[in-house]
């Protein structure tokens, strides 16, 4: 099964189009994941997709379309391109260099790979579980649930019986023939790469060692001197603005968030921005890649991405509101959110990076809240289930036919 | 080290529920004289029940919606202080899908509080022994209104006879949260700092929130010592819901006898008509447990086999339940940031048990709408009743479920799921009961405040 990767074209947007540019993506989302301009829905292996409007803050407004695919990333491009099809002269034709509409098909494509970037922090929540994995084990859960419910047969089983009746039943199910057997890990040559890297990067810094610790040392007291000397900044929340950004969302379970900010300025920040942002980097790809983010399993993918302008983007497909997803980080990881963001501008302050910081309520709600922008076009290829239910459902999958024991069958059918 | 907290500056509402007071009403106002309506109120707030001491004989709170304080006079750079779901209100259309006001619940259809509906101002609270009491206190005040620039738009009537249960036949109010330092002591899992609910105190955050600035200078804090107040009315329909009962216990257990019936409304609930929770008492009613509050679901029923992960009081507080360290000191903290105080009181005549369970036809004394006016207390709307309702209440993948809201409040409930052994049981006939008739967020001001909002009238004549 392949990997995850996230995909970024960027565009400038031409002069004077960005009104219409957002009339057409409000049309669009109204529309919903089958709108007749890009009809998401029928992208084969992308998780999640957003069209985007960043406006400039002294050069031309950007147009972003951000993908969270299933590798390879060339081929999910030449699929979206398929499926955009004359929907994306309509959206990249008020953009900078699209070529004279219609565009051909190759002449898309070339213009989305001329226009890609990367992203300097990339979180998924499951490395490796691929689209076709995700909706073939909620088809699974389903299967297996509406048997239960349309048998009584159970009843009076015991765990291991109750196990071999549901096994015997998917054995019956041809269209469930595929879940016999284990979820492919994504490919040899990745997990070779992220290994070396995992291990890699730290083994280097160990060598450095003499260079990097002192180095750190230094870093972390002058890091304190900024976090003492640092005016606590009150970031101005427009109260209209906002509503209008609350009002598109929670229409599922599921949200999208965008947030613009600048790094802090001065010296310190602009030279250790690199730090910060490898930092994060690392752990989200090294670290976070089984299912939770230091123990919340609400995000599905999430990026921080460096604007042309300096500025610092984050984007985010989280479960539940914007209030439990600031709650989560208040109460439950703050050191996390310090880690990632606390060199942004209006990010209250931090003590030694790792503490205060995102644990103090109402600045931090305030820091998220006063850069949010409008997520204009966002789509999810799974929009009822959570994270949570997604985990689950790999673990019936895993569980179906592997060896348990007594009290790992017991476990197993509280999953279901 | 607790605060002193200002007793003699906060409504009682805030300390007590007045439970003794059997006969309450709530009197929907609309101002239509600003001026004698702060003359009204000048006169008025010696009457206001403090937190000092129970009362005696009667009782009397008031609150206003944003436009009360509007036509108070209050400018409008004071008004844009308060928190923004009480300035924008219940019924915007984001907090339509956020609450579930939606289809039958919809405020189109609301009777009061709706965009279809007149304008509330404020409301009077009114307690009192009985119904003889209240009905002279409630004239007394009644005959005033005209007079004081004040129209009644609506009273809201409640119902004493239900013997401390609600219409479905549930003892309610069980778990209430202790707000450290006002009157007794409990449990530290359940002792509260003043400021979730109290504006001016310290917060589980250690903060106490920004003044709010009274138009008039050095006036001090208008949020000092007030408290939001949720008002929602919410209707009961009892005889679907005991009907849907006999389908689930047919379902789930494969008999709907009475006895099964009760069983499945209790795993609906999360405790037993009695108040006894099922995580003590899994099997049958303990009545000898029906005030025990002192349980945890994780330590004590981590898979649900006695009280259903998705049933009302786990979700509504899910005590040490949340990720990422659910029976944590961790999770109790993070359950305990979104608690309200409940004061809520029951409207409309009760069905008799028979009548509940279909064993006798209702009779005409029966007819007419029936449920509870929901009232809740909190210091920030959003981080607690609507996170609340929204997250816990109606979230369809709360705790890891699926496609499951609250079973006996949630809007449009199709899914209820009962944890057993081999294998869960479920049942996908679940209608709605409960839908909302009218509600407002209302700002209940300290005494300090009221005078601040009252002065406004000798300050302009």
């Amino acid at each position: 099964m392949p990997h995850q990767v996230a995909l970024t074209v960027s565009a400038p947007i031409k002069p004077g189009a960005t009104a219409d540019m957002k009339r057409l993506l409000e049309e669009m989302s109204a529309a919903g994941a089958c709108n007749p301009v890009i009809p998401f829905a029928r992208l084969r292996a992308t998780h999640f997709a957003r069209l985007q409007v960043v406006d400039g803050t002294s050069g031309a407004d950007t147009l972003l379309l951000m993908l969270d695919c299933d590798a390879p990333g060339d081929e999910q491009l030449r699929d979206f391109v398929n499926v955009a099809g004359a929907g994306l002269d309509q959206v990249f034709g008020r953009c900078e260099g699209y070529p004279a509409t219609p565009a051909t098909p190759d002449q898309r494509l070339r213009y989305l790979r001329s226009r890609m970037r990367g992203s300097e922090v990339v979180y998924v929540h499951h490395v490796g579980r691929s689209l076709q994995q995700i909706q073939r084990e909620e088809q699974l859960r389903q299967a297996i649930r509406h048997f239960l419910d349309d048998t009584n047969d159970l009843a009076g089983q015991s765990a291991i019986e109750a196990r071999a009746t549901i096994q015997a039943f998917v054995d019956s199910q041809r269209d469930l023939a595929w879940a016999r057997s284990e979820a492919p890990a994504p490919g040899w040559r990745f997990r070779l790469t992220e290994g070396a890297r995992k291990f890699g990067i730290p083994a280097a810094l160990l060598l450095l060692a003499p260079v990097v610790i002192p180095a750190a040392v230094i870093a972390f007291l002058a890091l304190r001197l900024q976090e003492i000397r640092a005016p606590e900044v009150d970031v101005e929340v427009d109260r209209e603005r906002l509503r209008a950004i609350r009002d598109t969302e929670d229409y599922g379970i599921q949200n999208a968030i965008t947030t613009v900010a600048a790094v802090k300025p001065g010296r310190f920040w602009r030279l250790t921005a690199p730090v910060f942002t490898a930092a994060a980097a690392y752990s989200t790809r090294h670290v976070f890649t089984r299912g939770s983010l230091a123990g919340l399993r609400t995000v599905h993918f999430a990026r921080l991405m460096e604007l042309n302008d300096g500025r610092m983007m984050f984007t985010s497909y989280y479960d539940g509101s914007l209030e439990s997803y600031m709650d989560d980080f208040v109460d439950l990881v703050a050191w996390v959110l310090n880690t990632g963001f606390g060199n942004q501008e209006g990010y209250p302050t931090t003590r030694w990076l790792f503490w205060e910081g995102a644990n103090q309520e109402r600045g931090f709600k305030a820091f998220l809240r006063g850069h949010q922008i409008p997520t204009h076009v966002w789509y999810s290829a799974y929009p009822k289930l959570s994270a949570a239910n997604v985990d689950n459902n790999a673990e019936i999958r895993a569980g179906l036919y592997g060896d348990l024991d007594p009290d790992e069958v017991q476990a197993w059918l509280r999953l279901l | 080290m607790a605060p002193t907290l200002e007793v003699h500056d906060m409504q009682g509402l805030i300390a007590r529920g007045y439970r003794d007071l059997r006969a309450a009403c709530y009197v929907l106002l609309a101002v239509a004289d600003p001026n004698l309506a702060r003359s009204w109120l000048a006169d008025t707030i010696a009457e206001v029940t403090t937190a000092v001491s129970r009362p005696e004989g009667d009782a009397l709170n008031i609150a206003f919606t944003r436009s009360g304080l509007e036509q108070l006079g209050l400018p409008a750079d004071s008004v844009s202080r308060f928190s923004p779901e009480f300035v924008e209100g219940m019924t915007t259309l984001h907090r339509q899908r956020i609450l579930g006001d939606i289809d039958e619940s919809a405020p189109e259809r609301w009777v009061w509080g709706g965009p279809e509906t007149p304008r509330i101002d404020l409301v009077l609270m009114l307690f009192a022994s009985d119904y003889a009491a209240l009905d002279g206190l409630r004239d007394r005040h009644a005959s005033r209104f005209a007079a004081s620039g004040l129209q009644e738009v609506r009273t809201l009537e409640t119902n004493e006879d239900l013997d401390g249960l609600e219409h479905f036949g549930f003892r309610d109010g069980v778990s209430q949260p202790t707000i450290e330092g006002l009157r007794f002591t409990d449990r530290p899992e359940n002792t509260l700092k003043a400021g979730e609910f109290i504006l001016g105190y310290e917060n589980a955050y250690g903060v106490s929130g920004e003044p709010i600035p009274a138009p008039l200078a050095d006036a001090g804090d208008l949020g000092r010592n007030g408290t939001y107040v949720v008002f929602r009315q919410l209707e009961q329909d009892v005889l679907r819901f005991w009907r849907a009962t006999a389908d689930v216990a047919q379902e789930v257990y494969g008999a709907s006898d009475r006895a099964t019936q009760v069983r499945v409304a209790a795993k609906m609930v999360g405790r037993w008509p009695s108040g006894a929770p099922l995580v003590r008492a899994p099997h049958e009613d303990i009545p000898a447990f029906a005030g025990v509050n002192d349980f945890a679901y994780h330590d004590e029923d981590r898979h649900g086999l006695a009280c259903p992960m998705g049933a009302h009081v786990r979700r509504a507080n899910p005590r040490d339940s949340l990720d990422p360290q659910p029976g944590s000191e961790q999770s109790v903290a993070a359950a305990n940031h979104h608690r309200i105080i409940r004061r809520g009181r029951e409207y409309g005549v009760g069905l008799p048990e028979p009548v509940r369970h279909g064993e006798q036809a209702p009779s005409p004394e029966h007819q007419g709408e029936r449920g509870l006016y929901f009232i809740a207390l909190n210091a920030d709307i959003a981080r607690q009743f609507e996170f609340v309702q929204h997250m816990w209440v109606n979230n369809p993948t709360f705790i890891g479920l699926y496609d499951e809201p609250d079973p006996l409040v949630g809007p449009g409930v199709n899914t209820f799921t009962v944890q057993a052994q081999p294998v869960a049981r479920r049942s996908e006939r679940m209608p709605r009961f409960v839908s909302v008739r009218g509600g407002a967020y209302f700002f209940m001001p300290g005494i300090q405040a009221l005078r601040q909002l009252a002065h406004g009238a000798t300050a302009r004549s």
